[in-house]
């Protein structure tokens, strides 16, 4: 059985107390998993207001559906699984018109490598995901970032592979160009 | 996948920097709450609902139909103990001249009178005192078994004329007569006139309708329109966000379909259907600016249509300096409703019915357009509406029969919504006008 960090109760007796609605379990369940589900949060959402919004969806919807989970799987991917769908219900529709406007400046036949940009802190990193339009990122972050496929993110998105593929290649894009700017400012204000 | 993924491990260990606020939780707590409570009242509701329906179908089904229960006597001569003081065995059209006499009866130390006739039907009404209008001589005859006695009410004297008891005396009556029973209390007799032929004619009339029943279901077709008074959103309301010029406004809409009803009780109905609801709100003369170029991303809640592009919309915006928001949502609903007559007087056509249901909603429409003097624009749709909410309601029906079949209904609804935009509830009252076709079936 699972031992929790900070926590005297296994995960799966934490887990039973919320199925009871006990407050006090829900909010350790909370204080345990917050910083993670919010990183995961961080990388979908725009900034961390809508991040906070988007924890605070996730959170009511696992403690309303607690019931749901069957202890098949890890209860930390079920979280995670919430926060994500949440944010994409979010975002789905939301297509930005000012795509086509990025679009004209890109090059496509461009390869793109992010593994340059390792060192950078996270921080940085989450500012420049956080810049991309909607669609960018939630494809970027769901294949770059946790893994799914470009099968599995054309379903989760209603759009088709080869879409998938170019927003992916698009994003990759961007995001060099940002975190270029970002660490070229950086140099200048050290410089400076 | 990418190969030496190093930014996923970074997203996978907690990092102490990235926390969320504290009111995070404090809102999740709040909510779960809320939800919670509004979770208990809505069975709480449901649990209401359902006792009203069941206590008033029990009641209208069991102890209304106690007061007056129709049996078949043919065969009950040797079980007299088995019948009730209250009785009434309705012998159709037929006489109850012929060889009727009162029989005394000692049950359970009470005594009874009983009324008989050669076919075996028995006529009660009192457990110790009947009595009839004679036509012939106008007077009153009272049978008391307690005192063992018999009673004239004579109108010449103004006085029961009391001698002792002979069945003889009173054996006769007819379905013309009066049925009186009477009951003597400190300040004397006080009689209680009934009118046997309407007695049985009351009681004929609900046995027909008991044996039609057994073999048909009385349906209800009715086609409806109404319209929809939806309760003025405040002004922080999500569906004000993008109106600089706020005014608390009654906003109108509309709605039609048709409702199947079936008869429980001749009292108590249920009914379900479809029925589309529009409603629309518009929000006029919002200000744009004509240096800058229009951009959908100023109006707040909408999920914008990805078509329109940034030239559609300059085009749109070119020479305008104001434009209108205008929102359609559509729902479809279905109802599952009681209805019960609470008013129908005998010479007055006019019911009214106490109304009391729920209904659940399906989206059908959610768009919003831009539009100016000239052209209109799909901006996009709402993206807080929620696509199934449901409603409690009650209300008020009025029907006019205009023939055996049809008859025109007119009602009133008052419908609280649950979740109609994200956690807002609101309600809205509904008017609405039909007319009902009835078969039997």
């Amino acid at each position: 059985m699972r031992k929790l960090e900070n926590s005297y109760l296994t995960e799966k007796e934490l887990i039973l107390s919320c199925k009871k609605n006990n407050r006090k379990a829900q909010k350790e369940l909370y204080e345990i998993y917050k910083e993670r589900l919010f990183l995961v949060c961080l990388k979908y959402c725009r900034n961390k207001a809508e991040a906070e919004d988007n924890l605070h969806d996730t959170f009511v919807e696992v403690f309303l559906n607690i019931k749901k989970y069957k202890f098949k799987g890890s209860f930390e991917g079920w979280l995670k699984r919430i926060a994500i769908n949440k944010a994409i219900s979010l975002y789905k529709n939301k297509k930005e018109i000012n795509v086509i406007f990025y679009d004209s400046q890109l090059k496509e036949e461009e390869e793109t490598k992010l593994s340059e940009f390792n060192d950078l802190p996270l921080q940085s990193i989450i500012n420049a995901i956080q810049k991309l339009p909607n669609q960018y990122r939630l494809v970027f972050s769901l294949y770059y970032l946790d893994g799914y496929s470009h099968k599995e993110v054309s379903e989760k998105l209603d759009i088709s592979i080869s879409t998938s593929k170019s927003n992916l290649h698009r994003a990759k894009i961007h995001l060099r160009e940002n975190l270029n700017n970002s660490s070229n400012l950086k140099k200048a204000k050290r410089g400076a | 996948m990418e190969p030496n993924n190093n930014w996923k491990n970074k997203f996978n260990n907690p990092d102490k920097n990235f926390v969320p606020s504290d009111k995070v939780w404090d809102s999740i707590d709040q909510t779960i709450s809320y939800r919670r409570k509004k979770k208990r009242f809505v069975f709480l509701l449901l649990f209401v609902g359902l006792f009203s329906i069941i206590s008033i179908g029990g009641y209208t089904t069991f102890v209304n139909s106690d007061k007056v229960k129709i049996t078949n006597n043919k065969n009950n001569t040797s079980n007299t103990n088995k019948t009730t003081p209250n009785e009434v065995n309705d012998s159709s059209n037929k006489s109850l001249h012929e060889n009727e006499k009162i029989t005394h009866k000692n049950h359970n130390n009470k005594d009874s009178i009983k009324l008989v006739n050669n076919n075996k039907k028995s006529l009660f009404k009192s457990e110790n005192t009947i009595g009839f209008k004679s036509k012939k001589t106008d007077n009153h005859k009272i049978a008391s078994v307690n005192k063992q006695e018999e009673s004239y009410y004579s109108k010449k004297h103004n006085q029961p004329i009391t001698k002792p008891i002979n069945s003889s005396h009173i054996s006769f009556a007819s379905n013309k007569d009066s049925f009186i029973s009477c009951q003597l209390n400190p300040l004397g007799l006080e009689f209680y006139k009934f009118d046997i032929s309407g007695e049985l004619l009351k009681r004929k009339s609900k046995k027909n309708k008991n044996q039609v029943k057994e073999q048909f279901i009385t349906w209800g077709i009715k086609p409806v329109a109404g319209i929809n008074i939806l309760k003025p959103p405040y002004k922080n309301h999500p569906l004000e966000a993008n109106n600089p010029n706020y005014k608390q406004n009654i906003k109108i809409g509309y709605s039609y379909g048709f409702q199947i009803s079936a008869e429980v009780t001749p009292k108590l109905w249920v009914y379900t259907g479809l029925t589309v609801n529009h409603y629309k709100y518009d929000i006029k003369n919002i200000s744009i600016d004509e240096q800058e170029p229009l951009s959908l991303e100023k109006f707040i809640n909408i999920n914008t249509n990805t078509f329109i592009s940034q030239q559609m919309l300059n085009n749109f915006a070119n020479g305008t300096n104001q434009l209108d928001l205008q929102y359609k949502l559509e729902f479809y609903e279905i109802p599952l409703m009681a209805s019960y007559n609470i008013l129908n007087k005998r010479n007055k056509k006019l019911k009214l019915n106490a109304e009391a249901g729920f209904s659940f909603f399906f989206q059908k429409n959610n768009s919003i357009n831009l539009t100016n003097q000239e052209q209109t624009l799909p901006a996009g749709e709402l993206n807080f509406l929620n696509k199934n909410p449901f409603s409690i309601q009650t209300g008020l029906l009025s029907t006019y029969p205009l023939n055996n079949n049809f008859s025109i209904e007119a009602g009133s609804l008052f419908k609280y919504h649950f979740n109609l935009l994200n956690n807002v509830n609101t309600y809205s009252i509904n008017l609405q006008l039909g007319i009902k076709y009835k078969f039997d079936y």
